[in-house]
């Protein structure tokens, strides 16, 4: 008798079907995902078509799309989607850039001296809480005591900048600090990719002499794309709903130069109040999320064809 | 194409020793295959002469210029690994251009090439498909192609067959054979398949724990093994051996009938002899009664993929296994008789080295026994 039969035969003598025992399996996971994902989402939904203030005492009022219709309409949330869009090109493109830097030259020297220490020390900033980072910035700024404002005092010669005050440097400094905590995670994702290679591959391309462009062309991008494409997307959709570092070192200012969406969206659902604009542009942030996921799951699938062929 | 001369090779790789000072030449425009185990240090030292693997110490010299301490792109060897390798995305043609843009031929010189390749691999009609979506056959073809068409100092060759299986494995062993017989490219070939080897080789190299045991023609290997592990390591299956381990005469007593009278004459009266081996297809077995044969009882008898049989026989206290042809009515507790002739029969020392016995006169041989010796019952 097989396993299979075995076990049926069990669940039978306790009066419990097999498909009874798989959904008794499964219900804690559908519950969790019912309770935590599915009901938030129906609520939210069900608020973007009200006017809902709570601190009113007033019932919620019914404006079907009138929440969308209004965010459509309002040049200041396409500015703060411009705002978040530079914030998340320009925090990926460097990550990325110097992440492929440093991830080449850690893969390429196995043999560096202090290479793991090297590793352990730059990795450090990515377990930090992106509020105790920002937290942390805000001092390194800070125009009367930071470190960074009395080294550009000292080497240039200039009063103290307040950087984080001034509308020109605030979004740089903020960036700084993005690529300062998530380069790392594009160095190891850069490491990976690189790993990805066999060694055959990359011999062969030695013994056949190939150029450095070539090898990267033919040896490693085949290989390590898509790890690093999966590297680039999730910084990507991290980027773009980047909250806590933020918060914490501007709160989106000054004016509205470093105000992204979530910062937005924030204010307007837990300041404002405005419960009904708030789940709108929640709703509206969601669904560029999924686009984003959408290409990363494009790329996936084109792996697996790869794999299969 | 270089003449490829080492000298004293020494690799370790924390405790282990790959190759224990390892010295020799591959010839210029031949083919040299490298057999052994597992582990026993082939691949270590293809990979040292390509300069993927760095000695700890000896000299490794193209046509007598030093190359150990040059970068593997500065060699100019060739190079096919046991995985196919090609660069994906990439054409046939455009994978085996590759390399030679790198070396800055002209165009006209890279498309001559890499037609002649195509060719000679039958890969022309392939030319324009993706590589990677090839077989695992034709990409190890594209992977050969790609090695030899810019005619490198040498051509190095690991294991290239053992991940294509089937069909597949005998087309692309025919084409490497053509492509080599044509090229006349100095050629190492690392493999554990002996067929291969008996086919492609000029002069075959028998490595054992890091060392060189023997090299020299394929068939002087096999017909004349300097070492006993070259005799059981050659053939299949390889030498029977009986050993000496106490008393030198007692296998000239033991399975006297298995000897010619001149040869056990000489097996008795040897000093210093550790054991006697002979190769299966040499034994001659015969289902009748033979004056002065060993008699022998069959354990095992098993049809081999040549049309003959393999048997394994208990001649006395000693197993032989012969391979003979026509005797498919042959299974286990038939009775056979053999003997072996004097020319085929090989003496190794104590050391496993091969020795020469010494002749005797006339007067010291033995007439033949009469009959054989009481068989112990199965």
């Amino acid at each position: 008798m097989n396993n299979d039969g075995g076990q049926r035969l069990r669940f039978m003598r306790q009066g419990l079907s097999l498909k009874a025992f798989a959904w008794i399996l499964i219900i804690p996971v559908l519950a969790f995902f019912t309770i935590w994902n599915v009901v938030p989402f129906l609520w939210l939904l069900g608020l973007s078509f009200y006017r809902y203030y709570p601190t009113f005492g007033q019932p919620p009022k019914f404006l079907g799309l009138g929440n969308y219709i209004s965010l459509m309409n309002d040049p200041n949330v396409w500015e703060r989607i411009g705002t978040t869009f530079i914030f998340m090109v320009s925090a990926v493109g460097i990550e990325t850039g110097l992440g492929l830097v440093l991830g080449f030259v850690f893969w390429s020297r196995r043999a560096l001296w202090g290479r793991r220490l090297a590793l352990t020390l730059l990795f450090s900033p990515m377990v930090l809480a992106p509020v105790a980072a920002g937290t942390f910035f805000r001092l390194i700024y800070d125009p009367l005591y930071g470190v960074v404002p009395y080294y550009i005092h000292a080497f240039f010669g200039v009063p103290k900048p307040n950087l984080l005050g001034n509308s020109h440097t605030a979004m740089l400094a903020v960036l700084a600090t993005d690529v300062w905590m998530w380069t790392p995670f594009m160095t190891m994702m850069t490491i990976a990719a690189l790993g990805a290679v066999p060694k055959a591959v990359l011999e062969a391309a030695s013994v056949d002499r190939l150029k450095f462009w070539q090898r990267v062309r033919y040896v490693m991008w085949p290989y390590g794309k898509f790890i690093l494409l999966l590297g680039v997307i999730l910084r990507t959709i991290d980027a773009f709903k980047t909250y806590g570092l933020i918060a914490a070192m501007t709160a989106g200012g000054p004016g509205n130069a470093t105000d992204v969406l979530s910062i937005t969206l924030y204010r307007e659902g837990f300041v404002s109040f405005d419960m009904g604009k708030g789940s709108a542009l929640a709703l509206f942030t969601l669904f560029i999320a999924v686009a984003f996921t959408s290409v990363y799951l494009y790329f996936l699938k084109n792996r697996e064809r790869e794999a299969i062929s | 194409m270089a003449n490829v001369e080492f000298t004293n090779l020494v690799r370790q790789y924390g405790r282990t020793t790959a190759l224990k000072s390892v010295s020799g030449v591959f010839g210029d425009g031949l083919v040299t295959c490298m057999l052994g185990p597992s582990g026993c240090g082939k691949t270590t030292l293809l990979r040292t002469i390509a300069g993927l693997e760095q000695p700890n110490s000896g000299t490794i010299r193209f046509d007598g210029t030093a190359v150990e301490h040059l970068p593997v792109s500065a060699r100019n060897v060739g190079m096919v690994f046991q995985a196919p390798v090609v660069y994906r995305g990439l054409s046939v043609w455009d994978n085996i251009a590759l390399p030679l843009h790198r070396a800055r031929v002209g165009d006209s010189e890279i498309r001559k090439a890499v037609d002649e390749v195509l060719d000679l691999l039958d890969l022309g009609a392939l030319a324009t498909s993706v590589a990677d979506r090839l077989n695992a056959g034709d990409r190890q073809k594209v992977a050969i192609a790609r090695a030899v068409a810019r005619r490198p100092r040498v051509l190095l060759l690991d294991e290239p067959l053992t991940n294509v299986s089937g069909q597949e494995r005998a087309v692309l062993k025919r084409a490497l054979k053509r492509l080599l017989t044509y090229r006349h490219d100095t050629v190492v070939y690392v493999t554990h398949d002996q067929s291969e080897a008996m086919t492609l080789a000029d002069v075959m190299v028998v490595m054992q724990d890091g060392v060189i045991m023997q090299h020299g023609a394929p068939r002087d290997l096999y017909e004349s093994p300097q070492d006993e592990f070259v005799g059981w390591f050659l053939g299949a299956p390889g030498m029977n051996f009986l050993h000496l381990a106490n008393d030198r005469s007692e296998v000239g007593r033991r399975v006297e009938g298995l000897w010619e009278p001149d040869l056990r004459a000489r097996i008795v009266r040897a000093g210093n002899l550790g054991s006697i081996g002979f190769r299966p297809e040499y034994v001659r077995v015969a289902l009748n009664p033979q004056h002065g044969w060993s008699e022998g009882i069959v354990q095992h008898a098993a049809l081999t993929t040549c049309g003959q049989i393999l048997l394994t026989a208990q001649v006395g206290t000693t197993t032989v296994v012969a391979k003979h042809a026509g005797l498919s009515l042959l299974s286990k507790g038939h009775r056979v008789w053999m003997r072996i002739p004097s020319e085929h029969v090989h003496f190794f020392g104590p050391d496993g080295q091969r020795m020469s016995l010494e002749p005797v006169v006339a007067d010291e041989v033995d007439p033949e026994p009469v009959g054989s010796r009481p068989i112990p019952s199965v």
